[in-house]
């Protein structure tokens, strides 16, 4: 694939009008960032100033930075992120490792392969609610199918109304819905990767473990740094999934921090709390992209 | 896949999109012609047909409402359609009706309000909602309305109360009121439903013995502080919050319920399933493997079908609880006292309210007054599940059946209003959660954690 | 030791058993959500539960017929959606042949601006949003679900799109220059037919994801002619209660068309995700 990306631009010969043909470029992206301007900055300035707001008695009063402040203190808050924080590495976690695995599976192309394909994406083309719905079934005390089975293991005690299991179930469902797509990047990235580089650690005398972790995983280096940035911001703003399996119960077992601030912003009404946390979520995931694209700039110097 | 295979599926969506919008009706149409007005669009039948109790020509008004009238799932979806329509014959006004769901209409309400457009007419609210929406300018004051509408000498003033705001206005109007007591099944209480919480840590351990739940109830989410938490709370003497609207539930009184629904759970008297999200509590009184239910009065609307102890199934819609009840096999108590206590119950009710920014307040209020007719108010009452608000409506004698009268003789002898706190719904979700974890954790102290709570909710006000 | 043969033989009995497995896993719960459709609401609600329906029944699919899910909802995603992602393909086009074939002052930071506009939390946006909208008279309508769902999709629809035009080397519109072709001509008789695949993989993922959105849809349609499908299913959870017979079934009929839409066109897709420059 393509790795030199080629510094000149394309040259306007045909343009009679430099200045024109200076714009030209911009033109072309001027309609998405226009609707995206419209659409999703303008929304988010309007929620930093709501951020720094607080209605009461029908009026919208400016109290600075005390939502910001009360959400500091808050345990409720610092209880959702230390959820977030479970939540959302469990999710990395096992989305990576599966992923990884179903993608080197995959790589072995066979007569069956495109059938796999298409059963293990099945998951990915459903929706959070869906998704939801179903598992909230499978799981249901008296007659979901696997509550059910697993009873004898579990002395009967109900998966979805004690924290911890429930937290497992809205992490399988979440993994379980995007595997799919995030072992579709990681296949494309193994499929970059010459037959010739591994033919020749084979002749060196690398076993299939060796040959993996020594000269198949370097170089998929770049993909994984991708899907671990995506998969975690996904993880820490996904907030329909767990709305549906559990509706962040039992009392506030599986409340996340998005959980909490949609709960915050609907159920309470409490616009300018909410938006506060939303500033703050940003930043986390704002500090996360940095860092991550720290790192993909020390691994593209080595 | 080659060029003209991916064409033709492109062309297939494209054509299939616009085939489903063109038998989809009118989507488009429809909310341009309301968001536009409301009033103006459609010539209204009130010009032809002389209206009943307003002169003037009052357009089609949009209702919100948490009853689906266009495809009922049950009579309180039935009660719905059958009134809009009678409410065209008579006054020639025709309402709308927008199905919110039941858990976010008043959400919605506060956020359509909040962002300045597309108010309904009029809007049904929980009553509890009151604080909430007085300290967000949700709802107009009807003080003078109601002071001066025909029906306001037959409305309980008890009713009239739960509508009122911390500053003595009244904010809506009143339809029904609901209380909550139990449900049981007489075989598993053959001396009948215990009085107060000793007496039925007595039975429990005898039903546990026999393989049953005692009880089984709403244990989470916001809801579940309105019903048994509610009940012991009170019953043990203590209280959600105060006069100021603040919570204060952090007191020994409110610690010996905590402690009474701690030992539920920890002796397996009540089913884990109570602390899950959803309506699935009521699974096991349907199935007869729990003893008994904390139910509300409007609980007959959903509990169906149901299964006795001994195995008889009751299958006929809202009317399967009165089955139960003539078979003898269902009963109903009043809720459970504390030692040497008094039972109490919250009283909460569906009420009517007019939306800050509501485009035609005069259709409003006739479509209101149009509610407050005796035999019409029993009908929402019975179709709803709670009791009439207006005097002469409870001589309906739909209302002197067994199951009403015990529901009457609850409101009287034991309903307590709600505090007004004022941040409520955080509240009562904060104290549900609160206990959930208690339960979850019995090495937590219940005083430190309802501290904790309470200092939090305070804090968000 | 094994031959190598052998060796050869194990490996791929143990591939296939592990992806049977993977793919029975991903596979069962829709296969169960799809038989508790079929059953009735007897034997929905009977313990222990079966897999298989005793009784197949379309009972389940006919409350979703009588309700609004199939005249009204159903019909709003499919507008929405498709609406949505005809709009959004050809703006990202655009915005992606700008960033990929010219490099003007400010290009880097605009990818990367909008690359981040990933990481807002949508829901605050969506009460800003529904403000505007209300003040637009715009709420309940097709316009302003279109609008969202696109400047939702354009992000990541953008970059996928960069990435299948950074592939296709530039000689050939070059060429096309020296031809007298103007630069949008160039995108449209040279560029676009040679990304045809990436261009498909998008419009798929940008339809996928906006027929199964649900939160804007929740906040910014409150009439029911203008609900979708998963703002109904989500909504009515609680009052259709344990008639999972019914939620299933309005799950499998809300799914249909997505996954019909997605095995069509699943060579496309995966040809161009595997093949096509999904790099980064």
């Amino acid at each position: 694939m393509t790795t030199s990306k080629r510094t000149k631009s394309l040259s306007l010969t045909t343009s009679k009008d430099t200045r024109l043909a200076n714009l030209f470029p911009f033109g072309l992206v001027l309609p998405a960032v226009v609707i995206l301007a419209l659409v999703q900055i303008y929304p988010t300035l309007y929620s930093l100033y709501l951020s720094t707001t607080r209605m009461r008695a029908g009026k919208l009063t400016s109290v600075g930075i005390k939502n910001f402040e009360r959400l500091l203190a808050s345990s409720d808050f610092f209880e959702s992120l230390q959820r977030t924080v479970v939540f959302a590495g469990s999710y990395l976690i096992l989305t990576v490792v599966l992923g990884l695995i179903l993608a080197l599976l995959l790589n072995r192309r066979s007569a069956l392969t495109p059938v796999y394909l298409v059963m293990v994406f099945i998951p990915w083309v459903l929706s959070d609610v869906v998704s939801g719905t179903i598992w909230r079934w499978m799981f249901n005390q008296s007659y979901g199918l696997i509550q059910v089975a697993l009873n004898p293991l579990l002395d009967n005690k109900s998966i979805l109304s004690n924290n911890d299991t429930a937290m497992m179930v809205v992490i399988a469902a979440s993994v379980w819905r995007t595997l799919a797509f995030t072992a579709l990047l990681f296949l494309g990235a193994l499929q970059t990767i010459p037959g010739e580089v591994l033919e020749a650690a084979a002749l060196d005398g690398a076993n299939r473990w060796q040959s993996f972790w020594r000269v198949t995983f370097p170089m998929m280096r770049p993909t994984l740094l991708v899907v671990i940035l995506i998969t975690s911001i996904r993880g820490i703003n996904s907030l329909g999934l767990i709305l549906s399996t559990t509706s962040g119960g039992p009392g506030a077992g599986t409340t996340t921090a998005a959980v909490y601030l949609y709960r915050t912003a609907w159920q309470f009404g409490d616009f300018g709390v909410a938006a506060a946390m939303a500033v703050f979520l940003f930043i986390v995931n704002l500090i996360l992209t940095i860092f991550y694209l720290r790192v993909v700039r020390v691994e593209n110097n080595l | 896949m080659n060029r003209s295979r991916l064409s033709t599926l492109f062309g297939l969506l494209v054509v299939c999109a616009m085939i489903l919008s063109a038998c989809g009706g009118s989507a488009t149409e429809a909310p341009a012609a309301e968001s536009e007005a409301p009033a103006a669009t459609e010539a209204p039948a009130a010009t032809e047909e002389p209206a009943a109790t307003e002169a003037p020509a009052l357009g089609p008004i949009t209702v919100w409402t948490k009853f689906n009238d266009a495809s009922p799932q049950n009579a309180q979806d039935e009660w719905l359609k059958a009134m809009l329509a009678s409410l065209k014959t008579d006054t020639g006004l025709e309402a709308t009706n927008v199905v919110q769901p039941h858990d976010q209409i008043n959400a919605k309400l506060n956020l359509a309000v909040q962002a300045g457009g597309d108010v309904p007419d009029v809007s049904y609210m929980d009553s509890q909602f009151v604080g909430n929406f007085y300290q967000n300018g949700t709802v107009m004051d009807l003080t003078d309305y109601v002071k001066s509408a025909p029906w306001y000498g037959d409305i309980n003033q008890a009713a009239l109360a739960m509508c009122t705001g911390p500053d003595g206005k009244i904010y809506c109007v009143p339809a029904n009121t609901t209380n909550r007591m139990m449900y049981y099944w007489t075989s598993d209480f053959p001396n009948g439903f215990p009085a107060d919480t000793d007496a039925f840590l007595v039975e429990t351990a005898r039903l546990k013995a026999e393989g049953k739940y005692a009880i089984t109830f709403k244990g989470s989410e916001a809801f579940a502080s309105d019903v048994l938490y509610f009940q012991l709370v009170r019953g043990f003497g203590g209280r959600y919050g105060d006069e100021n609207g603040k919570v204060a539930w952090a007191t020994p009184e409110t610690v010996k319920a905590v402690e009474f629904i701690r030992t539920l759970f920890a002796e397996g008297y009540a089913p884990e399933v109570d602390l899950a999200a959803g309506f699935d509590f009521e699974n096991p009184y349907k199935d007869a493997s729990a003893a008994s239910l904390s139910a509300g009065s409007w609980s007959y609307v959903f509990l169906n079908p149901i299964t006795a102890p001994d195995g008889t199934v009751f299958d006929n819609g809202a009317a399967s609880v009165e089955e139960a009840m003539k078979a003898g096999q269902l009963a109903v108590a009043p809720p459970l006292a504390a030692p040497g206590g008094k039972a109490a119950t919250s009283v909460n009710g569906s009420a009517w309210a007019i939306p800050t920014g509501s485009k035609n307040v005069e259709a409003a209020q006739a479509f209101i007054n149009y509610q407050m007719d005796a035999k019409r108010n029993a009908d929402f009452a019975v179709g709803y599940g709670g009791l009439p608000v207006l005097n002469s409506a409870f001589e309906d004698p739909r209302f002197s059946s067994v199951y009403w009268q015990a529901v009457i003789k609850n409101l009287n002898d034991n309903g307590a209003g709600s505090d007004p706190i004022v941040n409520f719904d955080q509240a009562m979700t904060k104290f549900a959660d609160t206990v959930v974890k208690l339960i979850q954790d019995p090495s937590l102290d219940i005083m430190t954690e309802l501290q904790a709570a309470q200092d939090e909710v305070n804090a968000s006000q | 030791m094994i031959s190598s043969t052998a060796q050869k033989r194990i490996d791929a009995i143990l591939n296939h058993a592990l992806l049977i497995i993977f793919s029975i896993v991903m596979i069962f719960p829709i296969a169960y959500a799809l038989m508790t459709s079929f059953k009735t609401r007897g034997d929905v609600i009977t313990s222990p539960p079966t897999f298989f329906p005793p009784t197949w029944t379309l009972e389940g699919y006919q409350k979703v017929w009588e309700s609004d899910m199939l005249t009204h909802y159903l019909p709003n995603t499919a507008k929405n959606s498709v609406l949505s992602s005809l709009v959004t393909v050809p703006l990202a086009a655009l915005a992606a042949y700008s960033f990929s074939r010219y490099k003007f002052r400010g290009s880097v930071a605009l990818q990367v601006a909008i690359l981040g506009l990933m990481m807002i939390p949508g829901l605050t946006n969506l009460i800003a949003l529904y403000q505007m909208g209300s003040q637009l008279k715009l709420l309940s309508t097709t316009t302003i679900m279109v609008v969202v769902y696109t400047a939702g999709g354009l992000p990541f629809t953008i970059w996928i799109i960069k990435g299948f035009f950074d592939a296709i080397p530039r000689e050939l519109e070059e060429a096309a220059f020296i031809d007298g072709c103007s630069p949008l001509q160039a995108l449209w008789y040279i560029v676009v037919p040679l990304a045809r695949p990436g261009l498909f993989a998008g419009f798929l993922m940008m339809l996928v994801d906006t027929w199964n959105e649900f939160l804007a849809a929740v906040i910014l349609l409150s009439t029911n002619d203008s609900r979708t499908a998963m703002a109904g299913l989500y909504d009515f959870q609680s009052s259709f209660q344990v008639a999972y017979h019914v939620q299933t079934a309005a799950c499998i009929i809300i799914a249909a068309p997505v996954v019909i839409s997605f095995i069509l066109g699943r060579k496309v897709f995966f040809q161009a995700m595997l093949e096509g420059a999904l790099k980064g």
